[in-house]
Parts: C-alpha cells; sequence; structure tokens
C-alpha cells in the first residue's frame, strides 16, 4: 500500500483542486482530507457520509466560579495566556486552553476541573471514486496533529481491509504540527506550487522538512504562466533538491466551476483540466514505478 | 488598536492586505507577521536595521541522580511527553506543549527545565512601519509559544496589524487573540465560504468583533456577500478579481504603490480600522 500526501506551505495553491483530481484517476482509491482546519475536499467528491463519530481530543479546564476566590495562581502558572480575568474572578478563554491541568494542579480552592475536550468529528463518506475520510476540527481547536492522525489510521485500517493500495491524503498549508502529522510514516509528497515569491518561500521550507523526514517528492506548478521565468527557476531549484517536475498548470479561473458545479477539475471542459490530467497521470505512473532522482 | 488579518481558507490575501494596509498607513503602525510557518509580508518591503531575535521554549530536564523513578510527572503530563523506563525517565520533546505541570509535580526537583530553540524573530524597520515576523523553526510542530513571543511586541498606544495564519486551530487562536478587532479575507469561492463560516463561528465564540474584506471579487451578488448579508456582517470592501495584482503580488510587488488606482482602497479600508489620520 502507497500512501502519498499534497502539500504546498503557502495555502490556497490547488492542492485540494489536485488531490481531487488524483482520486478521480486513480479510483478506486481511498482518499483523506488532512486539512482538518479548513477541509474542502468533499466539496469536489459528490458523496454519502456513513459515519460520523465525535472525537474528544485531550482536556480543557474549568473555573467554578463558586469557588474562586480570584487569588490569581492559575493565572501565574498558564504558560497558554488562557487564564483571564474579569472583576474579580477569573476565568478559562477556552480557545487558548491546551489542556495541561498545571491551573488544576496549583488551584489551592479545587475551584478548577478539567473535562474532555470536544476535538471535533470525524467522518467517513462514500463518494465515486472511493471512500473519503475527511474531518471538522472543533472551532478553536487544540490538537489538530491528533485528529489528522485519526483519520490516516482510520484510512489505513480500511486500505488494508478492501485490498485498496493507494492511499490519497490532501494535507494542510504550514509547516506545523498538522502537516507533520500528515508526513508522518507516508511514501511520498506532491508539493504543489505557484511561481510566486511567497509560494517559492514557503515550498523551500516544505522541502526543508521532507529532507529531514526523508520523504521523496514531485512538484506541480500550478497558474505557471503567470511568471515561466519564475517556473523555469522553480522546477531547477526542485531538481537540484531532488524532487522532479511533474507537471505545469496554466493559470485558468475555469477551474472555480468544479467548485461550483461540485465535481473534479478533469470532468469540466476547461483549458487547464488537460493540464492537471497529464500532471496526474505521471504522478500515479511515479507512485507505482517511482525512481527517484536524487 | 490592534486589527488581526484572518482567513478560514489560505491564499485569499491576507498578506495582499497586512502589506498595502501598512504601505496606505497614516501614523505609527507596526505590522506583526504571526503565520509564523509561512511568513511572507518581508517579501514585500524593504527592511532595514533588521535585527534577530532567537526563540526557545522550555522543556524539562530530569536530573538522573535525584529522580527515584516515582513516576509523578509522567502520569500529570497530559500529553504523554514522559515515560518511566525501567532504569530512566525520558521526554519525547516532540509531545511537550512546554507547560512546566512536571517541574511543579516533581517532590523531589529532579525535574527541571532547560530551553530549546523554536525559531526567531526577525524586527526591522521599513519606510511604512515598524515590522516583527516570526520564523518557525523547519521541523518544530509547537507553534503557538513563537506567535505569543511576536506578540509581545505589540505596543499598545500604536496601531497595530497582524498577519494571522489560515484556518481556526491553535496558530490562527494565538494570533488573534490579542486582536481588538478581526479582518477576514474570503475569496468568494464554495471552499472560501466554506472555511470562512467556520471562522466566523470561532470568532463569536471568542467574542472579537469582525468585518470582511471580499478578495477577487466579480460581482456583488458572490456566496461570500450573501452570507454576509445574512449574517449581517460587514463587508469593508471588494478587491476586484484583476490579473494585475495577481501578477503584482507573484514578483513581491505593493498594489497600492504599482497600481496608483487601488491607493484609495487601501486607505479607504485603512481608515475604516483606524480612524483617520492620526
Amino acid at each position: 500500500m502507497k500512501e502519498l500526501v499534497i502539500l504546498s506551505g503557502k495555502g490556497g495553491t490547488g492542492k485540494t483542486t489536485f488531490s481531487a483530481s488524483l482520486a478521480y484517476l486513480a479510483a478506486p482509491a481511498i482518499t483523506v482530507d488532512c486539512d482538518v482546519n479548513a477541509s474542502n475536499l468533499h466539496i469536489l467528491l459528490p458523496h454519502k457520509t456513513q459515519v460520523i463519530e465525535d472525537v474528544y481530543l485531550g482536556q480543557e479546564s474549568e473555573i467554578n466560579p463558586g469557588l474562586c476566590t480570584g487569588c490569581g495562581l492559575c493565572f501565574e502558572a498558564c504558560r497558554f495566556h488562557a487564564i483571564q480575568k474579569t472583576n474579580r474572578a477569573y476565568y478559562v478563554n477556552t480557545p487558548l486552553c491546551e489542556g495541561c491541568g498545571v491551573c488544576s494542579l496549583v488551584c489551592p480552592e479545587h475551584a478548577v476541573s478539567m473535562n474532555p475536550a470536544f476535538g471535533g468529528q470525524w467522518m467517513c463518506s462514500e463518494t465515486a471514486v472511493g471512500t473519503l475520510y475527511h474531518a471538522e476540527l472543533a472551532s478553536g481547536g487544540e490538537n489538530s496533529g491528533k485528529l489528522v492522525s485519526i483519520l490516516r489510521r482510520e484510512a489505513r485500517e480500511a486500505a488494508q481491509k478492501e485490498n485498496h493500495d493507494l492511499i490519497i491524503c490532501d494535507g494542510p498549508p504550514g509547516i506545523g504540527c498538522p502537516v507533520i502529522a500528515s508526513l508522518t510514516g507516508t511514501d511520498r509528497a506532491l508539493l504543489v506550487t505557484e511561481p510566486s515569491i511567497a509560494a517559492v518561500h514557503d515550498l523551500k521550507r516544505i522541502i526543508q522538512l521532507l529532507h529531514r523526514m526523508s520523504i521523496p517528492a514531485g512538484v506541480c506548478i500550478n497558474r505557471w504562466d503567470v511568471s515561466p521565468k519564475l517556473t523555469e527557476d522553480i522546477e531547477q531549484y526542485c531538481k537540484k533538491e531532488g524532487i522532479e517536475p511533474l507537471g505545469r498548470i496554466r493559470y485558468d479561473r475555469g477551474l472555480i466551476d468544479s467548485q461550483k458545479k461540485g465535481t473534479t477539475p478533469l470532468e469540466l471542459d476547461t483549458p487547464a483540466a488537460g493540464d492537471i490530467q497529464q500532471a496526474a497521470e505521471r504522478i500515479i505512473e511515479r507512485i507505482y514505478h517511482g525512481t527517484e532522482i536524487t | 488598536m490592534t486589527v488581526a488579518i484572518a482567513s478560514g481558507k489560505g491564499g485569499t490575501g491576507k498578506t495582499l492586505l497586512a502589506v498595502n494596509l501598512s504601505y496606505v498607513s497614516t501614523g505609527e503602525l507596526q505590522l506583526l507577521d504571526c503565520d509564523v510557518e509561512a511568513p511572507n509580508t518581508h517579501l514585500f518591503l524593504p527592511l532595514q536595521n533588521k535585527r534577530t531575535e532567537p526563540v526557545h521554549r522550555m522543556i524539562p530536564q530530569i536530573d538522573a541522580s535525584l529522580c527515584t523513578l516515582c513516576g509523578e510527572c509522567s502520569r500529570f503530563c497530559a500529553f504523554h511527553a514522559l515515560a518511566v523506563l525501567r532504569n530512566k525517565v525520558v521526554l519525547f520533546p516532540e509531545l511537550c506543549h512546554s507547560c512546566g505541570g512536571c517541574n511543579r509535580v516533581c517532590r523531589l526537583g529532579a525535574v527541571g527545565e532547560t530551553t530549546e530553540p523554536i525559531g526567531e524573530i526577525i524586527y526591522a524597520e521599513t519606510p511604512y512601519c515598524c515590522h516583527v515576523q516570526g520564523f518557525l523553526q523547519v521541523g518544530t510542530a509547537i507553534v503557538p509559544p513563537l506567535i505569543h513571543r511576536v506578540t509581545e511586541y505589540i505596543q499598545s498606544e500604536n496601531h497595530t496589524i497582524i498577519d494571522a495564519s489560515p484556518g481556526t486551530g491553535c496558530a490562527a487562536m494565538a494570533a488573534l487573540s490579542p486582536a481588538d478587532f478581526v479582518v477576514l479575507a474570503a475569496e468568494p469561492t464554495p471552499f472560501g465560504l466554506h472555511d470562512m463560516r467556520r471562522l466566523v463561528l470561532c470568532l463569536r465564540e471568542l467574542n472579537k468583533p469582525f468585518s470582511v474584506v471580499v478578495n477577487r471579487a466579480v460581482n456583488t451578488n458572490d456566496v461570500i456577500t450573501e452570507f454576509c448579508r445574512n449574517e449581517d456582517i460587514p463587508i469593508l470592501a471588494r478587491i476586484p478579481d484583476d490579473r494585475r495584482i495577481t501578477d503584482c503580488c507573484a514578483v513581491g510587488e505593493i498594489t497600492a504603490q504599482h497600481l496608483p488606482e487601488y491607493h484609495e482602497m487601501f486607505l479607504g479600508i485603512y481608515s475604516q480600522l483606524f480612524g483617520g489620520a492620526q
């Protein structure tokens, strides 16, 4: 079984559009939306949700105002700025609470209780291209990495049981906790970038992370014709870093129709659809018959 | 007055707004780039007199000569970052949230604290604003401590703009928490709407006042405008879907400077947020 994670560093470069296209071409495959902060893959894959499960991740603290004497020990001890003061008592600003329990430990009045923290929901949906695992992180949710790990575990179990040989993971932006959780133990990454100095800056950081984790990757350049020169530079840079350029997709506002219609871009009659198809075919080819440039 | 620029989805124009509002600003302004995983504002601004501050976080350090392997620290740790083996206590730093609880529960004083680098802050001057930017060290999973350190630069007597990370996770929360007001950069697509809705819920829970800037607006009856109308959310401005803006952003040019016809629009947003000239 192979697992491919689609990443970018910068947001909004086309990860989800690409992930849906790959799922369409590789069908039946298992897809996972690891961007639990802003999950969008389900919008491009018409689906029927089969399983919804609440997830409790860690804990959060609560101060009983009847017992709080306003001594402020919890306020001083909290390293997450989660304890805040009203006129005389203190309260917990829940979105900032990481659930460590230090406030509860230091409270001499036993006024602080620790409760299970609602982390969001994970879902399993049937789509025309296979099973989709996705989630909605609770608003202000801690622990997005943990939710990603749960999704990937469920997807791997299902892939084994149903004898699927490919899992496609639509990754989150950035390089922090949910990205690391998406990459841990995966076989291969696909980077989707665009020729802008911001995207290149963030691409370099995600490449550093891939090197640290020893994960091979390829790269696709979206909206390449916004700057052919920068596209050329990105491809040169990637080759030097051992990352194979696998395709260029032209700037095409017609791609937004896939979101409006709720289909993958490959089902649209728009110029960039052909570019995506070519790139996606090459990626799938590499997954199964991959030889790495090093 | 501190204004954070946030978005549910990534790539909807947070940095575009942050940089252009700084460019048109009329008073003392500081710009804080709190998108420490993917910081980009420096690519648009001429930075002078750069100063770098390394940022560390606390992690436990066990003194084996004092430790009796009682397991108190490991039992307390909500993040399972400490494991007691037969002959020693092992720390998994990638799980540690730096709460300091282990240090407090150890009655023998065997759990001390040491520091670990998580990134750096670059402080610089620009012709338009003071610029403070956090860079997360690649490979670091825990993001909020660095963001908190960046936001400690806020001087409440000044105007401050925070460029936040996308989403509603702990990184975004850390960047939004010091804000008096939040501007949502939203893109009128189904993805943009889906992710903005989640952020709106979150901001309401936080009791933060907010308004919206529609980016890449094609007309005035898009999904974001409709949503804002139904939810009574004010729209500050619409940045049109102009390929020349995309081109400016691609090469690191400030839109209000290179396409002067947009200067007034950004100044209008700035004045609505911070009032007129100081």
